[in-house]
């Protein structure tokens, strides 16, 4: 896959010929300088940009192809998003905001099922709850029961604690964490930060558009995030 | 839920929005009660009669619905005999009015009413009225009259007719206003019939005999009963309430277009205020149609609401705003207000609409936004003009210089209207190029500061408007918008009044004129008497055109030798073309008193107001009209009589025309007054909106300033002068915009008068438009500022 940016006059390189695939079940972990082009292969393994050349495949169906209404059926059916911040519509209660990609799909939400799923991120308690009324974390696990309300395909976290501090992000993570080794969640992370990326199964490094390394985890290690880090600093001199 | 959510969530986006509509909604909510109030209702004076048989309207030459075409005498003597024969009819009766009018001292007591004053006295029976006093008239000398005249039954009552005065003798006082001779005498006074009273007695099937009196009068006229009958009313009523409707009605439709503006531009800034929300949706499925509805969505429940609330405040200002018309005299009497449901519901309607309408560009471009906007940090500032701005605006600019140019060069007929468009266009391209022509002119303005001042301020003001030109041009918008309406509604009512004593001066110059003081008119008695100069009697006449039925024309009965030859018409080229004949052909026309006939047309000459368009004999339309009056005697100054009849005054020519147009003038400068206020105040709404957008839009930005040493008071001062230099730039463009238009109608005055007509503008409402808009604008902006920068306890 390649993607190319006009910036002016100046011709930007974003992607340069990735090719990966990520299989069902496993929790990857996006990692780079910035400029490497992590978020872009995100995006575009998302569905919300169109490489410029090659083709990207979301279980069994060629995306690339595709115009922007299917797209959004795509996003809306098969792919569940978790951003860093500013991940919910501020004028809806928790539950109402975990229902709305059921009403954009024109399916009357079940309420046991909206309940289901927030308890399942440990907020049952919590449905009428305004954005503004919760932490950040909790904030974010709203964000996490919407992208799972569809049971989608894939579910992409672009700096999921980004905005979250230390205790918060543990929790957040261990519930990914949770819904891969529970429930077989094929789960695509961006991040900068190394610990977060030690709850996947593998870290993949971007730098300049191209896949510069790859790291398997194993489960039992306990000094993955200081290897991570090694890495990225290898990359980033 | 996602629209009324957002609602309740933003509601500070969606104040001004909600504001406009109360108040534009609240404007039109008057509109339609007081034109419900001011419905015409059942007169006293036939309110007696169940059903009342009117003959049809003919249309003017401008398609308008006007005069009824009279039933001559014999044709409505057999009306009257076949609603006699209507089981249950008690009494058929033919309604007359003409000009009657009592004089004390010599001089006509001032009557609004007097054109249509005298009655025969069996109308009176269509009236609630009854005897107060004597009898009823019996010889062709005697009258009954209102008691509201104080004179009493047995007294010699001079009244002024259409042939000159009279000496009646009181036979009795009745309790409603009028003079009410014996029916020959009324019949002889008013030939031609366009209105039957049926009288029924209590408890008969009005519907009944309505339906059968309808179907004996076809297609020539119909039956009306209950509130109905309230067209039939004295034609000062008809004139009051259209003078009161324009105004009103002018009013309202500012006030729509006002609304649809202030709803579009509140509701754009909110959308771009709100992309990354929306990306947020369209990332997790919404489609840009379910986007499109929820943004309509939105504006239709803020419609809704601020429809309710302006309705409410529309039934609170109805009275006041009668009030003010009353005191312009431009009421029907004893207009009260009414307030029934379908004002209410109308205005609702048309709120909710307008909204939405307004919604429409913001739907389209928050359809428009990339899911993937949801990911971007910061609102990044779009480019200044889009591709779509940047053509609409060059081509309103566009038809506006090619109106401008139209403008200049028309008739005096559509001069106005195009003076009005050319303006709205050029309004509305300055309002779409904006964002380019601020540029310059911000780096032109600032230069100077920027480069002698050692602070922050000029330097931050210079940056900010240079780098969000669109932010700053949705300030300066509605300041154009504002500034340019109050140019040009002020300037064309200014220019207009310069140019038309010039026009004047040059027409009457040396001329005096007869004209009757409080009476509507001159008598044949003072017309005979002044055997000199132009004396008009104009009349009525009804044409039945093939194509668009019976239509009524003014024709003038002269006295001038040249074209009074009876039997013959003398045309001018605009009648000959409307009518379609010639010099030569014949017109067959229908007469006041309802008899047709035929007349040659003698000649066909080019147009002279001096003259009229379709003149005829004075004998001719004195036989067939007997209520016509002169309206005055127009004579070269040297030939002013040195004895005048009663009541007739004699006049400087010029004075006249001048205290005539004076009087008009008033109701334009009030109408002005109203349309400037409306759109200052709405600019002035629409400025502090985008302020208060801009303002909290730009909370990092103020945070980053602080915390790089800026006090409260720098920021504060910031935010004050980048709106008052917007504001100010606002105006120049306003007015810019308004100028070619007003030199147009310069122009094209000058040349049809002859004179030198120059651009004239208001001082005082410009002043007063670009105060307006300054003071709301920088008041705005200094509170969101400081409101921002308040140091928050969360």
């Amino acid at each position: 896959m390649h993607k190319v940016y006009q910036r002016g006059t100046q011709e930007v390189q974003a992607l340069d010929g990735v090719s990966i695939g990520f299989p069902t079940g496993t929790f990857t972990a996006i990692m780079g300088p910035s400029g490497s082009g992590k978020s872009t292969l995100l995006q575009c393994a998302a569905g919300l940009d169109e490489p410029s050349a090659g083709q990207i495949f979301v279980a069994g169906a060629d995306i690339s192809g595709m115009d922007e209404r299917q797209r959004t059926a795509l996003r809306r059916d098969r792919i569940g998003f978790v951003f860093q911040a500013f991940n919910l519509v501020a004028s809806l209660t928790a539950a109402q905001n975990v229902e709305l990609p059921l009403r954009f799909a024109g399916r009357r939400p079940d309420r046991a099922e909206v309940t289901r799923a927030l308890s399942a991120v440990g907020l049952g308690e919590r449905t009428g709850h305004r954005p503004s009324e919760l932490s950040g974390g909790q904030q974010q696990r709203v964000a996490l029961a919407r992208a799972l309300i569809t049971r989608p395909d894939v579910l992409v976290a672009d700096e999921p604690t980004g905005a979250l501090d230390t205790k918060t992000s543990r929790e957040v993570l261990s519930l990914l964490r949770l819904l891969v080794d529970q429930q077989s969640q094929t789960t695509l992370m961006v991040t900068h930060d190394p610990v977060a990326a030690s709850y996947a199964d593998v870290v993949i490094f971007l730098k300049d558009g191209r896949i510069a390394d790859r790291l398997e985890l194993d489960p039992t290690d306990g000094s993955k995030p200081s290897r991570i880090a090694a890495q990225m600093a290898r990359l980033e001199a | 839920m996602l629209a009324a959510a957002n609602i309740r969530e933003h509601w500070r986006a969606f104040l001004a929005t909600f504001l406009a509509v109360v108040v534009g909604v609240g404007l039109i909510a008057v509109t339609f009660i007081l034109y419900d109030s001011g419905r015409p209702r059942p007169q006293p004076r036939v309110a007696d009669a169940p059903v009342l048989v009117v003959s049809n309207q003919a249309v003017d030459q401008t398609g308008a619905v006007r005069d009824r075409v009279p039933w001559s005498e014999s044709e409505a003597a057999d009306l009257v005999r076949q609603f006699d024969g209507i089981d249950g009819v008690e009494a058929t009766i033919i309604d007359r009015n003409f000009y009657a009018q009592a004089f004390a001292n010599d001089e006509p007591v001032a009557d609004e009413a007097a054109m249509e004053a005298g009655h025969g006295w069996s109308s009176a029976r269509l009236a609630t009225y009854r005897l107060t006093a004597g009898r009823a008239p019996q010889a062709d000398n005697e009258v009954v009259v209102g008691t509201d005249l104080g004179v009493p039954a047995g007294s010699a009552l001079p009244i002024g007719l259409t042939d000159g005065m009279h000496t009646y003798t009181v036979s009795g006082t009745t309790d409603g206003h009028g003079f009410y001779f014996t029916d020959a005498e009324a019949a002889r006074r008013d030939t031609g019939v366009t209105t039957i009273g049926l009288l029924v007695p209590r408890g008969s099937p009005v519907s009944d005999i309505a339906d059968r009196a309808g179907s004996i009068v076809g297609d020539a006229g119909s039956a009306l009963t209950g509130d109905a009958r309230g067209v039939v009313e004295p034609g000062y009523i008809t004139h009051k309430r259209f003078l009161g409707a324009q105004l009103i009605g002018a009013m309202a439709v500012m006030a729509l277009f006002t609304t649809i503006f202030v709803v579009a531009a509140t509701l754009a800034l909110a959308t771009t205020q709100r992309r990354r929300e929306i990306g947020l949706l369209r990332t997790i499925g919404a489609d840009p149609r379910q986007i499109r509805r929820m943004v309509l969505g939105e504006a239709a429940i803020v419609g809704l609401l601020g429809s309710v609330v302006g309705c409410l405040a529309g039934i609170f200002a109805a009275p006041a705003m009668l009030a003010s018309l009353d005191r312009l005299d431009v009421t029907p009497p004893d207009s009260r207000i009414i307030i029934s449901a379908w004002p209410l519901l109308a205005s609702t309607a048309v709120g909710t609409g307008v909204a939405v309408l307004g919604a429409w560009v913001a739907s389209r471009s928050a359809a428009r936004v990339a899911p993937i906007e949801a990911l971007l940090d910061a609102a990044t500032e779009q480019r200044p003009m889009s591709r779509g701005r940047w053509i609409a605006g060059l081509a309103i600019l566009g038809l506006g210089v090619v109106l401008a140019f139209m403008t200049a060069v028309g008739d005096a007929d559509g001069r106005l209207n195009l003076a009005i468009g050319t303006s709205v266009c050029l309004i509305a391209a300055a309002a779409l190029l904006a964002p380019i022509v601020i540029r310059p002119v911000v780096r032109l303005a600032t230069a100077p500061f920027a480069r002698r001042s050692s602070g922050a301020g000029a330097m931050l003001v210079r940056a900010e408007l240079l780098n969000a030109t669109r932010r700053a041009a949705s300030t300066a918008a509605p300041v154009i918008v504002a500034v340019g309406f109050a140019v040009l509604i002020s300037g064309l009512v200014d220019t207009m009044r310069m140019a038309y004593p010039a026009e004047t001066t040059k027409q009457l110059a040396g001329q005096v004129l007869i004209d009757p003081g409080n009476a509507p008119g001159l008598s044949d008695a003072a017309v005979t008497q002044n055997p000199v100069g132009r004396a008009a009697l104009p009349t009525r006449l009804f044409v039945a055109r093939p194509d668009a039925g019976d239509t009524v024309i003014d024709g003038v009965g002269s006295r001038d030798p040249r074209w009074s030859r009876p039997g013959e018409a003398v045309l001018d080229t605009t009648m000959a073309k409307f009518l379609k004949v010639q010099a030569g052909a014949t017109v067959t026309v229908r007469f006041a008193d309802g008899l047709i006939t035929p007349l040659r047309v003698a000649q066909v000459l080019p147009p002279d107001q001096a003259r009229g368009s379709f003149v005829l004999s004075r004998d001719t339309v004195r036989e067939h009209d007997p209520t016509a009056l002169t309206d005055n005697i127009f004579m070269a100054a040297d030939q002013a009589p040195a004895h005048l009849s009663a009541g007739a005054r004699l006049q400087n020519a010029e004075q006249f025309a001048l205290e005539e147009y004076n009087t008009d003038a008033k109701l334009t400068d009030n109408l002005a007054m109203m349309l400037t206020v409306v759109a200052v105040g709405y600019s002035g709404l629409a400025v502090a909106n985008s302020m208060a957008m801009a303002g909290y839009g730009r909370r990092t930005d103020f945070a980053v300033m602080k915390s790089a040493g800026g006090t409260r008071r720098q920021l504060l001062d910031l935010a004050v002068s980048e709106t008052g230099l917007l504001v100010l730039i606002g105006s120049v463009l306003g007015l810019l915009a308004t100028l070619p238009a007003l030199a147009g109608v310069a122009s094209g005055l000058s040349a049809e008068t002859g004179t030198q007509v120059t651009v004239h503008l208001n001082g005082g409402t410009l002043t007063w438009a670009v105060l307006g808009s300054l003071v709301m604008a920088t008041a705005a902006s200094a509170f969101v500022t400081w409101n921002v920068m308040r140091p928050r306890n969360r």
